[in-house]
This record gives C-alpha cells, sequence and structure tokens, in this order.
C-alpha cells in the first residue's frame, strides 16, 4: 500500500459514511452535515492527488469546493431555518405532503399522523440538533430572554 | 509571450453574452432593496419594470449571440478556461431564448416587492447553463454547474411560499448537493488518473493509456459522474424528486426545473465524456449503465405517468420519459459512420423539447387564477369552449411531446430513433425498440389530456383572461415547435457545424 492509497482509503471511507448518513438520518441538519462530509472525503482525494502529480490544480479545485460548500451551507440553515419556524422540529418525517395520490400515499399519511403532531409552543426557540449520547443541557428560560 | 491584460481580454470577449446577463442581475440585486419600502411593500407595477430591463438584457445577450462569428473548431486556449466552439454556440442561444420564454412566463407570476430578486436569479442561472458548455476545465465546470444550481434553490423559495412549496424546495436543495458531491468524486478520480483538470487534456491522457489500459479505478467514478448527471437529467434512479418537487412548486419553479437542468446535463455530459472528440474512453466504460438507465427512464417515466391525476406530476413523469429518450441519443455512440449522430440527435430535441415543455408550462400559467387554479387534468375540461386558442395551442404542444406530425417533435424522436436504429449494433436497435414502444405508451396521457379539453364538458365558469406576457409566450413556443416541423434545416445547419469540428 502506497502512501496515496492511504489517503484515497480516508478520502472514500468519509465519503461513503457521509452517504450512508445522508440516506439514513431523518434530522435535516445531520442530512445536511453528511453532505458536507462527503465534500470533504473529495477534498481530502484531490489534495492527496495533488501531492502525487507535484502541481497545484488539485488544492485550487479543493478551494473552489470549500467555496461553494459555504454558500451551500448558509443558503441550507436558511431553508431549514424557515421550515423549522412552521412546524417546530428539524424530524424530515414531519414533512411529507408531496407524493403519489391516495392509494399509494395512504401508508406515508398514517405514519405521519402517527410518528408526529406538531406541537405549538408559546415560544419561539431555535433548533438544535437531537442529542447524541449524552442529553445537553438545555434552558428554556434563558432561550425565552433571547427571543 | 502573452501578457495577463491580453489574457483577461480574450477571456472576457469570450463570455460576453453571460457577463452581460450577470452585471444584469447584480443591478438588480443591488437596487432592489432602495425601490421596496422598509415594511416590504413595492409601489405597483414594480414587476413590468423589472421585468422589462431583464427582457432587454436577454435580447442584448441574443443579439450579442447572433453577431458573434459561428466558430469552426475546438477554438481552445491553453491560457483562457473558456472554450467556443459550435456546441458553445448551440447552446447560448437556446438558454437565452428558454430564458426569454420563461421571463413571460413569469412576468405576472411574482409579486412587486420581489421581482428584481426573481429575475436576477432568473438570468444568473441562465449565465450558468451557457457557462456550463464554455468550461474547459473541472473547475470551472463544477463552479459554473454551481452558478445554476444555487440560484435555482433560492428562484424556487421565492416563487412560493407555503408549506408543501419549503418542502418541495429543501427536498431538491438536499437531492442537489448530494448530486453535487458525487460528481465531484467522479471528477477527484478523472484528476487522479490523467493529472489534469483541464478536460482536453483529460481526454488525451485517457486516449494515449487506450481502451486496454484504462484503469479499473476509473469505473465507480464514472458511474458516479452518470448518476450526478442523470440526477440533473432526471434519469432513473434520479427520477423521484421530480413528481414532488414539481408538485410543490410555483409553475416558474416547475418550468425552469423541467427545461434548464436537462440543458446543463446534456451540456455537460458531452463535455465531461468527450463526446465531440470521439475518443470515448470513459465513454466505453460507462455505455452500458447508460444502456440500462435510458431503457428503464423511459419505461418508468411513460408508465407512471399513465396513473397521475396531477397535473404538474403528470408533466413531471413525461419530463422524467424524456430524459430516457435523450439518453437514448448520448448512450449509441459506437456508430463508426457517423459518430456523432447521436449527439446531433439529442441536441435537435434537445431544443424541441425545451420549446414545447415550457410551451405547455406557459399555458398553466396563462389558464391559472388564484379563483380557478389548474391542479389536476380535469381543471382543463371544456377548455375548447371556454378558451379555444388556448386549448388548440396546447393540443399542438401536447401533439408535440407525443411525438405527431406536423410538429417538430415528431422529428426530434424521429432523428433519435434513426441514430439508434443506424448504429449497427443490436443493442442500438433494441434501444430503437424501447423508444417506439413508449412514444406508443406516452401517445396515451397526452392524449387523454386532448380528449378533456376537447370532449368533456366544461367544469368551471368562462373566465376571460388577460395574461399577455405568458400569452406572448406560448406564441412563441408554438411558432418554434410547429417552425421547427417545417424548416427543420434552420436549426439543423447549426446543429450540423458542432460535427465540422
Amino acid at each position: 500500500m502506497t502512501e496515496l492509497d492511504k489517503y484515497l482509503i480516508v478520502g472514500a471511507a468519509l465519503f461513503v459514511l457521509g452517504a450512508i448518513g445522508f440516506l439514513t438520518r431523518r434530522n435535516l441538519i445531520v442530512m445536511m452535515l453528511s453532505a458536507e462530509m462527503m465534500l470533504h472525503g473529495v477534498g481530502i482525494n484531490l489534495v492527496a492527488f495533488n501531492y502525487e502529480h507535484q502541481h497545484n490544480q488539485g488544492q485550487s479545485f479543493t478551494i473552489m469546493i470549500l467555496t461553494v460548500a459555504a454558500c451551500e451551507a448558509g443558503l441550507a440553515l436558511v431553508l431549514i431555518l424557515s421550515l423549522y419556524k412552521r412546524r417546530k422540529t428539524l424530524d424530515v418525517d414531519v414533512w411529507g405532503e408531496l407524493g403519489e395520490a391516495k392509494p399509494l400515499c395512504d401508508v406515508r399519511l398514517e405514519r405521519r399522523a402517527t410518528v408526529v403532531e406538531p406541537q405549538e409552543e408559546e415560544f419561539s426557540v431555535d433548533p438544535r440538533l437531537t442529542p447524541a449520547g449524552r442529553l445537553p443541557q438545555f434552558n428554556k428560560q434563558e432561550s425565552v430572554t433571547r427571543v | 509571450m502573452i501578457s495577463s491584460v491580453e489574457i483577461f481580454a480574450d477571456s472576457v470577449s469570450r463570455i460576453l453574452p453571460e457577463l452581460v446577463l450577470i452585471v444584469t442581475a447584480c443591478v438588480q440585486f443591488l437596487a432592489a432593496p432602495f425601490l421596496v419600502s422598509s415594511d416590504g411593500t413595492a409601489p405597483a407595477g414594480l414587476r413590468h419594470r423589472w421585468g422589462g430591463l431583464t427582457l432587454i438584457a436577454l435580447v442584448f445577450s441574443l443579439v450579442l449571440w447572433n453577431t458573434s462569428s459561428v466558430p469552426y473548431g475546438g477554438a481552445s486556449s491553453l491560457y483562457s478556461p473558456f472554450q467556443i466552439d459550435g456546441l458553445v454556440w448551440f447552446t447560448r442561444g437556446l438558454t437565452v431564448a428558454v430564458g426569454i420564454v420563461l421571463v413571460l412566463l413569469s412576468w405576472n407570476q411574482i409579486p412587486d416587492n420581489q421581482a428584481a430578486e426573481t429575475h436576477g436569479c432568473l438570468l444568473i442561472t441562465l449565465a450558468g447553463v451557457s457557462l456550463v458548455s464554455v468550461m474547459n476545465d473541472l473547475v470551472y465546470l463544477f463552479l459554473a454547474l454551481e452558478l445554476v444550481s444555487i440560484p435555482t434553490y433560492v428562484l424556487m423559495y421565492l416563487s412560493r411560499k407555503d408549506a408543501v412549496a419549503q418542502e418541495a424546495v429543501t427536498k431538491y436543495f438536499l437531492l442537489s448537493v448530494f448530486s453535487s458531491a458525487l460528481l465531484l468524486f467522479g471528477f477527484s478520480y478523472l484528476y487522479g488518473v490523467t493529472g489534469s483538470t483541464h478536460l482536453q487534456a483529460i481526454q488525451s491522457g485517457l486516449q494515449s493509456s487506450g481502451l486496454s489500459g484504462v484503469p479499473v479505478v476509473l469505473v465507480v467514478p464514472t458511474l458516479l459522474i452518470i448518476a450526478a448527471l442523470g440526477f440533473r437529467l432526471s434519469a432513473v434512479p434520479f427520477h423521484f424528486y421530480a413528481p414532488d418537487v414539481f408538485q410543490g412548486t410555483s409553475f416558474l419553479g416547475a418550468a425552469l426545473l423541467a427545461v434548464v437542468p436537462k440543458i446543463v446535463g446534456v451540456a455537460a455530459f458531452v463535455r465531461i465524456f468527450g463526446l465531440l472528440d470521439t475518443t470515448g474512453v470513459l465513454l466505453h466504460i460507462g455505455a452500458p449503465a447508460l444502456w440500462i438507465i435510458a431503457v428503464i427512464t423511459m419505461i418508468v417515466g411513460n408508465v407512471f405517468a399513465l396513473l397521475q391525476n396531477n397535473i404538474r406530476r403528470l408533466l413531471a413523469y413525461s419530463s422524467i420519459a424524456h430524459a430516457g429518450y435523450l439518453l437514448v441519443g448520448l448512450a449509441i455512440q459506437q456508430n463508426r459512420i457517423a459518430p456523432l449522430a447521436g449527439v446531433q440527435a439529442v441536441l435537435f430535441y434537445l431544443a424541441v423539447y425545451g420549446a414545447m415543455t415550457a410551451g405547455v408550462f406557459a399555458i398553466l400559467v396563462y389558464l391559472n387564477r388564484t379563483d380557478r387554479s389548474i391542479e389536476t387534468v380535469s381543471d382543463l375540461a371544456g377548455l375548447s369552449q371556454t378558451h379555444p386558442t388556448a386549448a388548440l395551442m396546447t393540443a399542438i404542444f401536447l401533439f408535440s411531446l407525443t411525438g405527431l406530425p406536423p410538429t417538430a417533435g415528431f422529428l426530434g424522436k424521429l432523428n433519435l430513433f434513426m441514430a439508434a436504429w443506424s448504429e449497427g449494433t443490436s443493442s442500438g436497435r433494441w434501444l430503437a425498440g424501447f423508444m417506439a414502444v413508449n412514444a406508443a405508451i406516452g401517445a396515451w396521457y397526452y392524449l387523454r389530456l386532448v380528449a378533456t379539453m376537447y370532449l368533456d364538458p366544461p367544469a368551471k365558469p368562462v373566465d376571460r383572461n388577460q395574461d399577455v406576457p405568458s400569452f406572448i409566450g406560448v406564441v412563441l413556443c408554438a411558432t418554434v415547435v410547429l417552425g421547427l416541423f417545417a424548416v427543420p434545416h434552420w436549426l439543423w445547419q447549426w446543429i450540423a457545424m458542432i460535427a465540422a469540428v
């Protein structure tokens, strides 16, 4: 195994993990982060190839990708925030109004009805990631004063 | 020795038509906030002024395109990331023409206080589309593709604001980012294997290694690139977003998504796979996958369209089916006698498809009213009695989508069929056969719409309509659809020029 292969394996692993995360996760922010992870897998590939070829084309490509990814992240946050403001959750399963007409859609509608009930809260909080592992400290009082 | 000033001047002169669009969009973005008061109200009729400015920019760009000499051969440059050849000339003209119809279509659909932003996003998207065909470097090609995508999200978000539309735009956004990542992974290996991001250098690098010497490592990246471009073309299995997004977004968003990504997908495909250079190493790897995707896309698009009652979902599946027809032309490249027959047929079909699809959406915009919205097929019932002219125009577009004479859709399908059949291999003939069968299936749901319009009694009260701009768009599209049947040579001469490289 050459030096290059090791980098390529890391890049491919990041890319595949990102793809799996994107396809399986149901949280909007985590899906976006997974897509970003795929882009960084590509970045590692490019920089490794760039080192192999000893010129600067791959690196400049990486910088372009990072710039565009930043633009997309900004836009993603706007979209996610606008969705959150409407339904007060980041779960994509709440959003399933588009789809095939009645006969094909019944199962999905049932699932939506059982899984999610948009909660009306008296104050508006910013979206938060679902906790992984330990429950994060979340101070309701603080968010009220902030809003 | 060439100075950097000369390189800059040369580069600018190559993309003047796109620069006009981008500068106009910048003016719109910058000036718009000053014309809208702080509580978001705009003077009535502001959209007419912004629409007029957009139209002037597009016409100016069209004039620049028209007066520029048609380049023979690849006027490529080692110094400039832009190359100008026949494909660029064709894509540019098609993009601006589609843009004019889209502006007319959106004219009265957008509120006064957001007209500038919507038109600005539309202009940047259009500039991105023609830049995709101009770029001859992977880095810039990626940037051009994103220049198409990012304003598209904003435009879809601006043009409709209810919960369904937000779901549609988020769905499209996330999947589009996913497909960009697939494309980039493919690009990174293309760069790694050949050691350059320059497209010509990549093609010659692959060619020098020969068909047998192609590294196995390129197989997965090639498939990923096909997958990412398949997302743009809405080909199976990356089609599933299309019906939902079309259903959820505005007519403008749906018209944009039906036409613009198809042009982008085909132009990027031709560039990345080097279809004009007839080296075809990458295509050799991808051809079997393309064949399968083309067949399945046609079948899925047509069969699912039979089940649809929502008119925008129906048009979405129709656009998927047409993506299948386009892929037929891209899949057949092994023809030794006329190696470019497939690409030429695809480009001709692309122009015809753009005209007829934009025409259908313009008709829907023309008929759509807040109190009389067009959502399902039955909303069109009895159109021949309430709006005879509109019904006739719709029938023309639907005949064209079916592929019946006397419309350009017939010639487009015939070209693709002949290109596939004359490839001379049994796989090419199978492809032609599948295409013919699918055209027949497609006839059912298009003609069902025509029957609803002409045979059913009117479901809704007569409503005289005054949306003049979208009707002008309809007439333009109908002229193209009928005109290209009468004088196909007018378009074909430019496409034939691409082969003269």
